[in-house]
């Protein structure tokens, strides 16, 4: 095994055993003691980790299916990491939505109880199809097999259509001004791309691929933030000219956030300027640089898919009989002694120090996870 | 059959009676509340709104809105959250809930209740619990829609009172408001005492514009309005008090 390999194997052995831990304190401890969610702030930091996820490991799908599709023969030793980047991605996703389940024990229900008309219900069979389809161009591109093509083809539209449902998960909350919104799931298809470009990227430079190599991937990346900058901006432009009530708690609750915010548009923005200009011709350096500060950027704009989301109150009431719009009406928020906080518009929201360390595990399954695998293709793969 | 509320806004005074005699009667562990009765206009209580040259007060109440249309039915992935079928009332069934709170995120009205975990214990009891609350399960068609021993990590709303209902009693806010303010009953039935209540009123229902087809109404208050006291000059001799019929 190599060195890099090695490296990731241990630290993600490590992030899964640790975050492990935390979600078996979250799980007996009950999400009061070990989150600080409340009823207004209804997903948090695992949520977040599993959008980031889930683009990650479609958006690897993408890199994958470009590279088998378009004959690189350059590229097919990294067409096979971005595969089971994909595959392990989408596992790990689909672990942190189950660590963020409230009752485990009744997840048997999704599937003998299934609810059709449900966007999780569909995303949980977006994800179950594209494991599988992904599953099989593994096993393909393991042997060699000339239906490579077919599957990449397949896994790349089952990772299309994951993102679209991811996206759907969101805008049909019609609840959510920020999310209700038909950009949000072409947003989700434009942020797979830029996330798998970049992790891709990332890989290019520690397993020294060549400068031509990573321009190609820096051109990908470098296009696909561009066209999730504009969607974005789009997207506050929209929320910015609405004049609700709805859309001025939104612009508050991004304004609490700013630096958030900003981190989510200025750090692609930068690498996007840098692929563009010194990381054109594949530099190492400014290409790495800017793989970096995408994965931040990313985790960033995941991290405010929730916050005007849940701090933009939904409920405004009109004093009956006049058309005098009120206040926003509080909610319960589920909390108590420590929250003073019974009733209320907004909750802040930082996440619980067993948010922070239970979010590794999602995380560290998918780096053991595309090390183990990528050792069992090679174990396996037929000596010709 | 169609069960609704109707809540009068006339009537309300305020005194929140509706939303202690839910959590109570209901069990509802710490920090939880599937009623709960805010001031319109002010997010402080007990505080008027101007609306010219008057000062108005008014109390609403907000639980359930028991949808026809009901977006955390849509959204629930597993089925524990259903209408059901014999009285159109939205119900979650404990043993169901995988506590994604998808529903609740779906929910414009803010009404559904996460049980986060499992509730603090009391001090100064040793081991003793105190306990309250109607005290027996109830499952509708095996459903586990009540129970005082409540499961944490699923989510929980108003049910109508479910477990009263099905023995053909009123919910306890019902029975439960000084001012006779809510009014429960079969929407379906020309002659139910809801029906009688909403004839020739005038009715606003919440959050319209997210077309859930809520079935709480709310009979519109012109009632209590008192003139401004303190005018924009500050005078405040001119204090007088009328009493309009809506």
């Amino acid at each position: 095994m190599e060195k890099t390999n090695r490296t990731i194997l241990c630290v993600g052995a490590v992030l899964l055993v640790v975050g492990l831990i935390a979600w078996i304190i979250q799980l007996t401890g009950g999400l009061i003691a070990g989150s600080n969610m409340t009823n207004v702030f209804l997903w948090g930091l695992m949520i977040a980790v599993f959008a980031f996820l889930v683009g990650f490991g479609a958006g690897s799908q993408f890199v994958a299916s470009a590279i088998f599709l378009l004959g690189k023969e350059e590229l097919k030793p990294l067409g096979r990491i971005a595969a089971v980047c994909g595959f392990s991605c989408v596992c790990g996703a689909g672990l942190a939505i189950m660590a963020d389940l409230g009752a485990i024990r009744n997840a048997l229900w999704m599937v003998l109880g299934i609810n059709l008309s449900s966007p999780l219900a569909w995303d949980m069979i977006a994800m179950v199809t594209f494991l599988v389809l992904s599953f099989i161009q593994l096993i393909l591109i393991m042997r060699g097999s000339g239906a490579v093509k077919v599957f990449a083809v397949l896994a790349g539209l089952a990772a299309l259509a994951l993102q679209i449902v991811e996206g759907l998960l969101f805008s049909t909350q019609t609840a959510h001004a920020w999310w209700a919104t038909p950009i949000m799931p072409i947003d989700f298809l434009a942020v797979a791309f830029v996330s798998g470009s970049a992790l891709m990227l990332l890989v290019a430079c520690a397993k020294r691929y060549s400068d031509a190599a990573r321009a190609w991937l820096g051109r990908f990346c470098a296009i696909a933030i561009l066209v999730h900058l504009v969607l974005a901006l789009a997207d506050l432009a929209l929320v910015a000219f609405e004049g609700t009530p709805e859309s001025a708690g939104i612009l508050a609750a991004i304004g609490s956030n700013i630096v958030l915010y900003l981190a989510e548009l200025v750090l692609p923005a930068i690498a996007m300027i840098m692929l563009f200009t010194s990381g054109r011709k594949g530099a190492k350096k400014p290409a790495l640089i800017a793989a970096i500060l995408v994965v931040i950027g990313i985790f960033a704009h995941r991290l405010m898919l929730l916050f005007p989301a849940y701090n933009a109150p939904s409920l405004y009431l009109t004093l009956s009989g006049t058309d005098l719009t009120t206040g926003p009406y509080p909610l319960s928020t589920g909390r108590y002694l420590d929250w003073n906080l019974t009733f209320a518009n907004t909750t802040p929201y930082f996440p619980a120090l067993p948010e922070w360390v239970a979010m590794l595990f999602p995380i560290g399954f998918a780096m053991v996870a595309v090390v183990v695998i990528l050792a069992i293709m090679k174990k396996l793969q037929p000596k010709h | 059959m169609r069960y609704a509320m109707a809540v009068d806004l006339s009537r309300c005074i305020g005194c929140r009676t509706c939303a202690v005699v839910c959590k109570n009667y209901n069990s509802q562990p710490q920090g939880i509340w599937w009623n709960r009765v805010f001031t319109s206009g002010t997010p402080e209580y007990d505080v008027a709104v101007e609306v010219g040259d008057q000062l108005r007060m008014e109390f609403v109440p907000v639980s359930c809105q028991h949808c026809s249309d009901a977006p955390c039915e849509t959204v629930c992935p597993t089925g524990a959250t259903y209408i059901d079928s014999k009285t159109g009332t939205v119900l979650v069934d404990y043993d169901r809930c995988i506590g994604c709170r998808t529903c609740a995120s779906a929910c414009p009205y803010g009404v559904r209740q996460f049980n986060w975990g499992t509730p603090a214990e009391m001090v100064g009891l040793d081991d003793t619990t105190y306990n309250y609350g109607y005290p027996y399960d109830y499952r509708d068609d095996g459903k586990l829609v009540y129970t005082p021993h409540r499961p944490e990590g699923v989510m929980e709303k108003c049910t109508f009172c479910a477990q009263n209902v099905a023995q053909g009693l009123e919910p306890a806010c019902c029975s439960a408001c000084p001012g006779n303010a809510r009014i429960f009953g079969d929407m379906d039935d020309p002659n139910s005492a809801i029906r009688k209540h909403l004839e020739g009123k005038e009715v606003v229902q919440l959050g319209e514009k997210y077309n859930t087809h809520p079935n709480v109404y709310y009979v519109v208050s012109h009632e209590v309005t008192q003139v401004n006291r303190v005018g924009k000059d500050g005078d405040t001799s001119t204090a007088t008090t009328e009493k309009k019929e809506g």
